[in-house]
């Protein structure tokens, strides 16, 4: 599972570097990938893991400030500890995660990007981009479970 | 009790962690070292694949994409024509000001050799206004440099890679430039306002600014070289609280359709 995030990451990483309409807000979907992780993998191989990829995605950031190392392993975390809490089966598990998630997401970098010394700030466009992680986080979950059957 | 001991563990890890950054935030303010490593090695295959697309694009753009072409031509003929009337003006008035130049004893301080670059991507994070072009520290690049394109000033080298290096656009709210109001001479700062445009910091309501007024660098931190045109006022207003006026500028250079740009060495 470590394998296909990461690939997915960087396919991320690399579609938001190279064409213009990937690089707003509304395409800062990095979290959806750590969020479905957290479901699928140990505590210790995963927060290894967004540690890593937040250090490697956030160096390339215009002002680098541990922004994403901060918040993929807060994000990791948080959801790792809800999965074990909350219903997982109930339909509205799966669309107010990701919905929150994002916002859960932003508000990390956000405070992070503040004590560097930059403005705090929320784009309306965030709403696009929690509805577009409810429906990737869906999907991810979809093809999952479609291959484990199938396998099955 | 173990999973008590299990779940301190890892909350005291983020918080090690968060203090980490934190301290690094507080005592690195540049964080090069930190992240300059990986920044490289992630350089390079976005690099490769960035070079890839812009010769895609570019293949659609000269070739395929030829719609218009006629009409455009024609278009271009007559401002061509325009040009060449405004050129040679401009050629009798530079003649008068080097036969000045010549009796005031003035002469040239700082020359300035340029490198072209194409612009292969953009800024990763959603939040700051950058573009990634495909010339680096193998062609001599180095962080702070100006860059600019045909229209005008587009903005300045934040990081530099062997084969790429990422740039910080005038329309990001964390670049600020000095700039000069070429009808009135007053100086002024621009800053960029995280969207598409820039506005004027700290311009007085005395202040002589109208609409249609063009802004170029002023040279007053010798980061940038002076002359170069940045951008025109579209909209004023003079709120009743304050001291300043607030300008807003529409930089020359569209970030949107910017291709190639030249990157000013400093000798």
């Amino acid at each position: 599972m470590i394998f296909k995030v990461s690939i997915s990451l960087f396919i991320l990483l690399v579609l938001r570097t190279l064409f213009e309409t990937f690089s707003g807000p509304v395409f800062e979907l990095y979290h959806v990938f750590i969020i479905f992780l957290a479901f699928y993998t140990d505590f210790w191989k995963g927060f290894i893991f967004s540690l890593i990829s937040g250090y490697m995605i956030g160096s390339l950031s215009t002002f680098p400030s541990g922004e994403y190392i901060l918040s993929f392993s807060l994000l990791f975390t948080s959801v790792y500890m809800l999965k074990n809490v909350l219903n997982s089966e109930n339909i509205w598990f799966w669309i107010l995660l990701p919905f929150m998630g994002t916002f859960i997401h932003i508000l990390f970098i956000e405070c992070m990007r503040s004590i560097a010394g930059f403005g705090f700030e929320i784009h309306p466009q965030y709403i696009l981009n929690a509805i577009l992680s409810i429906f990737i986080l869906n999907f991810m979950e979809y093809i999952r479970r479609k291959n484990a059957f199938s396998s099955a | 009790m173990q999973g008590f001991w299990k779940n301190f563990l890892k909350i005291s890890m983020i918080f090690v962690i968060f203090l980490t950054v934190l301290v690094l935030n507080f005592t690195d303010r540049e964080k090069k070292r930190f992240f300059r490593f990986p920044a490289r090695i992630i350089s390079i295959p976005i690099f490769a694949f960035g070079e890839v697309v812009y010769e895609i694009k570019n293949l659609w753009k000269r070739y395929v994409y030829l719609i218009n072409v006629e009409k455009e031509n024609e278009n271009l003929k007559i401002k061509l024509l325009e040009k060449d009337i405004e050129i040679n003006a401009l050629r009798e008035k530079l003649k008068i000001l080097e036969r000045l130049k010549g009796l005031l004893g003035y002469r040239e301080t700082f020359q300035y050799s340029t490198v072209v670059g194409n612009v292969i991507g953009y800024s990763s994070d959603g939040k700051f206004k950058g573009i990634l072009i495909n010339i680096g520290k193998n062609q001599g690049l180095k962080e702070g440099m100006p860059v600019v394109s045909a229209g005008g000033l587009v903005g300045v080298v934040k990081q530099v890679y062997p084969f790429s290096s990422s740039v910080i656009l005038i329309t990001d709210k964390n670049l600020s430039v000095d700039v000069l109001n070429t009808r009135t001479l007053e100086k002024s700062i621009l800053t960029g306002d995280g969207k598409d445009g820039c506005r004027l910091k700290y311009y007085l309501k005395t202040g002589d600014v109208a609409i249609g007024d063009v802004f170029q660098t002023a040279r007053i931190s010798e980061f940038f070289p002076r002359g170069i045109s940045v951008g025109t006022v579209i909209e004023l207003q003079n709120p009743d609280e304050g001291l300043y006026k607030e300008v807003k500028i529409r930089p020359f250079t569209d970030h949107k359709k910017l291709n190639e740009v030249l990157v000013i060495i400093k000798k």
